[in-house]
């Protein structure tokens, strides 16, 4: 009788022991299913700036500095946006004078230092070239050679009054601009200094394909950045890299087709049609999100031979990887460490 | 105690070892999941594992989604630039397709758990600049 009762006793002993550990690994699992594994750990994908974004952040405070980040985005997005009646861009496009705000006038300055630095080979006065062509848009247009002949002579940053000192600025009524091609960079490299702020220990910021990385990885190393090869079909090669921005422009981000002919979003301001330089994709690494941002459409536009040119002038400032529409993969000299590819590259000395 | 006794302790002990092996093994299969955002706000999450197609009803208009061999991919919509259609179909953490005018991102999340070393130092690409 006590054997049976000891017996009974044993059996429900392990029947609860193993129905705890059954639970205990099926409720493991489902709250790893619903939140990220390291409690330091943020992630989230927004869609602003007429892009969707995703932000990874590690560190104590990953939560309040992932709060501040979006709230940033948000901000800088309401004065950016050449989509909303009301933001500082679209009053300067309405008035054609006015004294900006701090943001708006640290992406002037660059802005007009680039244009001239790449003869015009970025220029924020191409909005109304950007406008006719409508890429992003319902109804993207091939607009006429009259119509873009016309447009191109307004098209010129020289035309742009700007005085840093007391951010007053001015330009003639024919004038429209536009950040559209340095405001994701210059975002990223503002986040970059926020996060300096909450301790973060790393992130990374995919603000619509600009990469932008703050610290290291958890467990101490570079980030691997792979680069999209145009043709969609897999990566150019990878970059091991930490502290800097990955910033590529290609002609297949945006485009639209019309008689069978594509049409990309990467204007040439002095011809207002889609930039034929020979490249199918640029990109920059810089440790300056706005500059990497701006190059990467400029030396674009210029070609690989005047990109080269401009890269062996500015080498310590940031390195490039061209890819030609004839497959030719070329990657400048600072870059020979940390780019790996599986397909056959040449380095740019 | 007696030898039945015994017996019967190590027999379960047995089985509930082999329940944390099969449970284990479940966490790392179910481990990779495909998840479907809309504006931002969690829409639903599924099996890479499992072939399916999902309609995504969006108040833009509407993606076709097809979960297939491990990939997944958008196979019709109504967006006007098509390109996540376009998109080739997806595998990796680190990959995403995103459908801009209808705000929609398909994203594959995996278990830190089930990512064992050497898996992370084949994929190892971190992010994607394009």
């Amino acid at each position: 009788m006590e054997t049976k009762l000891r017996r009974k006793s044993y059996v429900a002993f392990l029947v609860i022991f193993i129905t705890l550990i059954c639970a205990c690994g099926s409720g493991c699992a489902t709250k790893k299913d619903g939140k990220t594994a390291n409690e330091n750990e943020e992630k989230r994908t927004i869609f602003a700036m007429d892009t969707c974004m995703t932000l990874q952040i590690w560190g104590p405070q990953a939560k309040e500095a992932m709060d501040a980040a979006v709230a940033e985005i948000e901000h800088l997005d309401r004065l950016l946006s050449t989509g909303s009646p009301d933001s500082e861009v679209s009053m300067l496009n309405q008035m054609h004078e006015g004294v900006v705000g701090n943001d708006t006038a640290a992406l002037l300055a660059r802005s007009l230092a680039l244009f001239f630095e790449t003869d015009g080979a970025f220029d924020i006065t191409v909005f109304p070239l950007m406008e006719a062509w409508n890429f992003t848009g319902d109804n993207p247009r091939v607009p006429s050679k009259k119509e873009l002949a016309g447009l191109t002579r307004q098209v010129d940053s020289s035309l742009i009054l700007f005085e840093p000192d007391n951010k007053q600025v001015s330009f003639p009524e024919t004038v429209k601009i536009d950040f559209g091609g340095i405001a994701k960079g210059y975002t990223g490299k503002k986040i970059a200094e926020l996060l300096k702020d909450y301790d973060v220990t790393g992130a990374l910021l995919n603000l619509g394909g600009n990469v932008q990385l703050v610290g290291a990885k958890t467990d101490g190393s570079k980030w691997n950045i792979a680069i999209q090869s145009p043709k969609k079909d897999g990566y150019l090669g990878t970059v091991f890299t930490s502290d800097c921005a990955v910033v590529t422009s290609g002609g297949y981000e945006r485009y639209f087709v019309e008689d069978g002919i594509t049409y990309h979003h990467i204007l040439d301001p002095k011809t207002g049609y889609p930039a034929q330089s020979g490249l199918a994709s640029v990109t920059v690494i810089c440790a300056d999100g706005t500059l990497a941002d701006g190059l990467s459409t400029a030396l674009f536009v210029m070609g690989e031979k005047r990109a080269l040119e401009f890269w062996r002038n500015r080498r310590y400032e940031f390195d490039c990887i061209l890819y030609t529409d004839t497959g030719e993969l070329l990657v400048t000299g600072g870059l020979k460490d940390c780019f790996s590819s599986e397909l056959s590259y040449r380095i740019v000395e | 105690m007696k030898r039945n006794d015994w017996i019967l302790l190590i027999l379960l002990l047995c089985l509930s070892g082999l329940g944390i092996v099969f449970l284990g093994q479940r966490k790392k299969e179910e481990g990779t999941v495909v998840r479907i955002s809309v504006a931002g706000k969690l829409y639903g999450e599924y099996s890479l594992q499992e072939n399916r197609e999902l309609l995504v009803e969006t108040a833009q208009g509407f993606n076709k989604i097809r979960i297939e061999a491990n990939e997944v991919s958008v196979f019709a919509a109504d967006c006007p630039d098509r390109y996540c259609a376009e998109h080739a179909a997806i595998s990796k953490t680190t990959e995403q397709i995103v459908c801009l005018p209808h705000r929609m991102v398909i994203e594959i999340i995996r278990e830190e758990q089930a990512k064992n070393r050497q898996e992370a130092s084949e994929e190892q690409v971190d992010g994607i600049s394009e």
